[in-house]
């Protein structure tokens, strides 16, 4: 197990995503799907927390700000990494990002606080799946969710 | 010789008046009535059979209701109507062209003697003679000719009075007559039916003539051999199994076959002439056992009367079930031929099911393997490096920022526990005691306190650099991209196989859903059914003919028994004498009938034979194109055709349950053997009328009729409609010239597809005297507001009523009378601003035939 991926596991920390987008992004995971034929092509996303980890890696790719504190402002928890264990590279990925953050913004900040780790994650997260969701609502009805998110996530690639 | 002169027809369906005179000119006797359907083609041939046969010459409607005779535009509440239909011919002694011997011949045989005219002379306004002397000879069994110089002149008058609704209240006081079959049978019924037979004398006046009408046509035109004379194509088929959409069963269509040739050839005077002489010759046999008075021998030969009646009667049921046998053959093997078409599609139907469940299955796989494409897909958006890759630029920077300090030690940051460890020994790292310097060993524990925390710093820097590191070196857009590029391009593919195999499902739906699985089923127990059927009749049949054989054995015996007792009693001896010339006769009639039967039919079958191949000569692919049956014969297959007795036919169907003589049907039933009409394929192979096509089989009665006619030297008129149906090209032009050639005056109804070609034109220019055109349904309003002229020839020019018209102008004349009806175009060229003057002339001179 990673250092960081330790870190984070020694506590429950909430996940969250923009309370305006959680249905959306219900929309887009197959485990909120309660069909029996759940079609990986409508709903992309095996999981929210897939969705959430993608929402941060597209924030970052794109440069995008993240949301302010207080999250609880915007945000609605979604799970809490007791029940969901993040793979040791998201834990690096977030440590990674939260130092890049604090040390760009040269702000003052305990980036080895596993709270404020977890807290950059969401607070990306909450900024990166506005771009997601956006993609994936576009109006051509040609491309499934599916090929639009992989769009998405080539574009970000590339940009 | 019969030579119709003229057809008058009056209020028949959808005639108003109109008459025909159909060419008596010998070098022209071809009448051609071209007509579209529906314009009352077979009307007329109705209206001429009704005129002949009253009654039981209309087609019955059903069983209740019988054929509406009343015109068209005749409704029940416009009170009586009186349909009448006359016919004009003319007879002398030079043909046989009725040979009943029914004992009623006096009625025809010493007819007004005395009306003669010389031969030669013209048919109107001449001194007739006695027309129908010539039936005495026939009566005889003569095959002369009777005197051509006498000619007759007659005239058969029927008609009817059909009486609406309004008027029969006032009329039912008499016998109620036949109800038409239009409307309820309350609202008009037909009444004073009359018919008159007359004759012209040498001043040119109709008598009476002193004979029963129908009698006299009976003899003229026998009811049995219409076809030959006033023939619908489609019944004349009957004599070759039925037309393409009626099947008949061969006992009916041997019987009516046989019993033309018997009649037309005259060789049912001889069978009656056997069967009377056998008749006979029993009675002097049993005369003779009287005679000799012996008690057992009377005994014995009432005992051989007894079994005779036996056999008798078993021969009769044999017959029948021979006759039922042979009908269920015919059903078998047609129903045999209606499954294997079925089957044909059955198995195509089998077929398409089973590739129908292929589909499903490579249609359920290809879904699974787009499904497993999608899977693969959405797995790239949980790749790790995918997220490194996105990452990219920020772990790049964070790396870029760390390592300048890695480089220079800072990271990760020295932990020294020696220092401690000596500090706790109160020594320094240079081996100095502490213990008594307090201040230096201060010093040296708060600089290693200030370590600590450096370092502890330096390592989280150090795990961050080390998570950079690792994320950078997952990092690989190209590989995602490519990953993504392979499983998307899988995706397209498994896509259109997905398209078309949903594609081929719908095609294989619809071509499942055009087959009728359900009727192959009742074909199958129909078939099943009949097969039952047929074994049982099989076993009945085989019972009997075991039964039969004692019998013929206890007659042999008991005849013998006799014979011998009697040619023991001289007392017989001139019974038995009388006896033997008695059975001397029967055998000589009966070789007489063999001999004069072989050569005959013999004769008739080349005829036939040669008939037909005038008719199919020239025959080509082309002429069988448009050919609807083509899983029949057609002409090119059949290589020889001819009459031959039933038995023959029955003999080689049923060889292998023929049982000697007991097979054989037994002479003197109906007046004799069966005959029945075959065609053979070019290895020699009996072609059954169901595997035969309907145009062929119209050739093949054709040939029949004309070389029966030719054989019995009958000269009568042929009046044929639909003869030129279901043909086409060459078939139907020499079907076209050689009735034309071989028929003595022939009236054909004909369509104006039957004679649009030059070919078959040029043969009505050729060979008919006179040509007619009916026109159908016309509305008289219509005509007149086409022809802006108050036309007196038109028949019935007030009211609304249609009717059909008739019109003298050539087959290949634009007639703008005529032709407007079924040629629109035409008709609507026809603006009244032409020339109405020739319009009007053309009326005129041309077309309705109304005063009588």
């Amino acid at each position: 197990m990673s250092y960081f991926a330790q870190l984070l596991s020694q506590q429950a920390y909430t996940l969250i995503v923009p309370k305006e987008y959680s249905q959306d992004i219900q929309r887009h995971v197959r485990h909120r799907q309660v069909s029996a034929n759940i079609n990986i092509e409508r709903s992309p996303f095996r999981r929210q927390l897939d969705f959430w980890a993608f929402s941060v890696a597209v924030a970052l790719s794109n440069d995008i700000e993240p949301l302010q504190t207080p999250s609880s402002s915007w945000g609605v928890k979604f799970i809490d990494t007791r029940w969901a264990e993040l793979s040791a590279d998201l834990c690096n990925l977030l440590a990674v990002a939260t130092f890049h953050h604090i040390s760009k913004r040269d702000t003052e900040g305990a980036f080895d606080d596993p709270k404020q780790i977890i807290d950059m994650g969401n607070r990306l997260a909450g900024a990166g799946c506005k771009l997601v969701i956006e993609s994936l609502s576009s109006s051509d009805f040609r491309v499934t969710p599916l090929e639009k998110v992989l769009n998405c996530a080539a574009q970000s690639l590339y940009r | 010789m019969l030579t119709l002169h003229r057809i008058e027809i009056e209020n028949f369906a959808c005639f108003g008046k109109l008459v025909v005179e159909p060419s008596r000119d010998k070098d022209k006797p071809l009448t051609v009535i071209r007509a579209e359907n529906g314009s009352g083609k077979t009307t007329f041939l109705r209206a001429v059979r009704w005129g002949m046969y009253g009654e039981k010459g209309l087609p019955a409607v059903s069983s209740q209701l019988n054929f509406s005779l009343h015109p068209a535009w005749w409704r029940p509440e416009d009170g009586e109507v009186k349909t009448e239909v006359a016919i004009e011919f003319e007879t002398d002694g030079s043909s046989r062209h009725f040979t009943e011997s029914n004992g009623s011949s006096s009625a025809v045989t010493h007819d007004t003697s005395h009306d003669v005219w010389p031969h030669g002379s013209s048919s109107h306004n001449t001194p007739s003679h006695n027309a129908v002397s010539h039936d005495a000879s026939s009566h005889n069994g003569s095959r002369s000719a009777g005197n051509g110089s006498r000619k007759k002149m007659h005239r058969i008058e029927r008609s009817v009075i059909t009486i609406g609704s309004s008027s029969r209240k006032s009329d039912m006081s008499g016998a109620a007559g036949n109800f038409g079959a239009a409307g309820k049978s309350d609202d008009f019924y037909r009444d004073h039916e009359s018919v008159t037979l007359m004759f012209r004398d040498l001043d040119g006046r109709w008598l009476k003539h002193e004979h029963m009408p129908d009698e006299v046509i009976e003899q003229l035109l026998p009811w049995g051999l219409r076809d030959f004379f006033v023939m619908d194509a489609d019944e004349a088929t009957d004599f070759v199994g039925g037309s393409e959409n009626k099947s008949i069963s061969r006992k009916d269509y041997r019987a009516k076959t046989s019993n033309a040739i018997r009649h037309l050839l005259g060789l049912n005077v001889f069978q009656l002439a056997q069967e009377r002489v056998e008749s006979a010759a029993q009675n002097f046999a049993k005369q003779a056992t009287k005679a000799i008075g012996d008690r057992s021998l009377d005994h014995l030969q009432e005992e051989l009367d007894r079994a005779r009646l036996r056999k008798q009667d078993t021969e009769n049921e044999i017959n029948e079930l021979q006759d039922q046998e042979e009908d269920l053959d015919d059903k078998l093997v047609q129903l045999e031929s209606d499954l294997q078409q079925e089957m044909k599609l059955l198995g195509a139907y089998d077929v398409l099911i089973e590739q129908r469940e292929r589909n499903k299955k490579e249609y359920k796989r290809a879904v699974d393997k787009r499904l497993e494409c999608c899977a693969n897909l959405a797995n790239a958006l949980e790749q790790t490096n995918l997220l490194a890759s996105l990452a990219s630029s920020t772990v790049s920077e964070v790396q870029n920022l760390l390592s300048p300090m890695r480089s220079d030690g800072h990271i990760p940051g020295a932990y020294l526990p020696f220092v401690r460890n000596l500090l706790e020994e109160e020594v320094c790292v240079c081996g100095t005691d502490l213990s008594q310097n307090i201040e230096a060993q201060q010093t040296i524990i708060k600089r290693v306190e200030d370590t600590d925390s450096e370092t502890s710093h330096a390592s989280y820097l150090h795990h961050i650099y080390e998570a950079a590191r690792s994320l950078n070196d997952k990092a690989d857009p190209a590989t995602w991209h490519s990953y993504r590029q392979k499983h998307a391009a899988e995706l397209a593919e498994w896509d259109q196989r997905v398209d078309e195999l949903q594609t081929e499902k719908r095609d294989f739906d619809s071509k499942i859903k055009r087959i009728d699985e359900v009727k192959v089923q009742v074909l199958r127990k129909e078939k099943a059914a009949h097969k039952d059927q047929l074994d049982n009749t099989k076993r009945k049949l085989a019972t009997l003919k075991v039964k039969l054989d004692p019998l013929i054995k206890e007659i042999n015996s008991k005849s013998k028994e006799i014979a011998q007792r009697q040619r023991n009693e001289l007392a017989a001896s001139d019974h038995r004498a009388s006896e033997h010339i008695a059975q001397l006769c029967v055998t000589i009639l009966e070789n007489a009938y063999s001999s004069i039967e072989n050569e005959q039919i013999s004769s008739l079958s080349r005829n036939m034979n040669k008939m037909f191949h005038m008719m199919a000569a020239n025959v080509s692919e082309a002429d069988f194109d448009d050919e609807q049956e083509s899983d029949k014969a057609n002409l090119r297959m059949i290589a020889k055709v001819g009459v031959r007795p039933a038995e023959d036919a029955r003999g080689s169907m049923h060889r292998a349950g023929a049982n000697g003589g007991g097979n054989r049907r037994q002479s003197g039933r109906d007046g004799g053997g069966d005959f029945e009409i075959y065609a053979l394929n070019s290895r020699g192979r009996y072609m059954p009328p169901v595997e035969i096509n309907g145009a062929s089989r119209r050739v093949l009665a054709m040939s029949f009729v004309l070389a029966l006619c030719e054989e019995s030297q009958t000269r009568a008129p042929l009046i044929a409609d639909s003869l030129l149906n279901f043909m086409s090209g060459s078939v139907r032009y020499n079907t076209l010239r050689v009735t034309s050639e071989h028929s003595r005056q022939p009236i054909l109804l004909l369509t104006y597809a039957d004679i649009e070609s030059p070919e078959t034109r040029e043969l009505v220019d050729r060979y008919a005297g006179v040509t007619y055109t009916l026109t159908g349904q016309w509305d008289s309003s219509v005509v007149h507001r086409h022809d802006t002229v108050q036309n007196p020839n038109l028949v019935n020019p007030t009211g609304e009523y249609r009717v059909s018209l008739l019109c003298t102008c050539s087959p290949h004349e634009h007639c703008n009378i005529c032709e407007r009806d079924w040629q629109p175009s035409h008709a609507d060229s026809l603006a009244p601003s032409s020339d109405v003057g020739s319009l009007a002339r053309r009326f005129a001179s041309s077309i309705f035939k109304l005063e009588r």
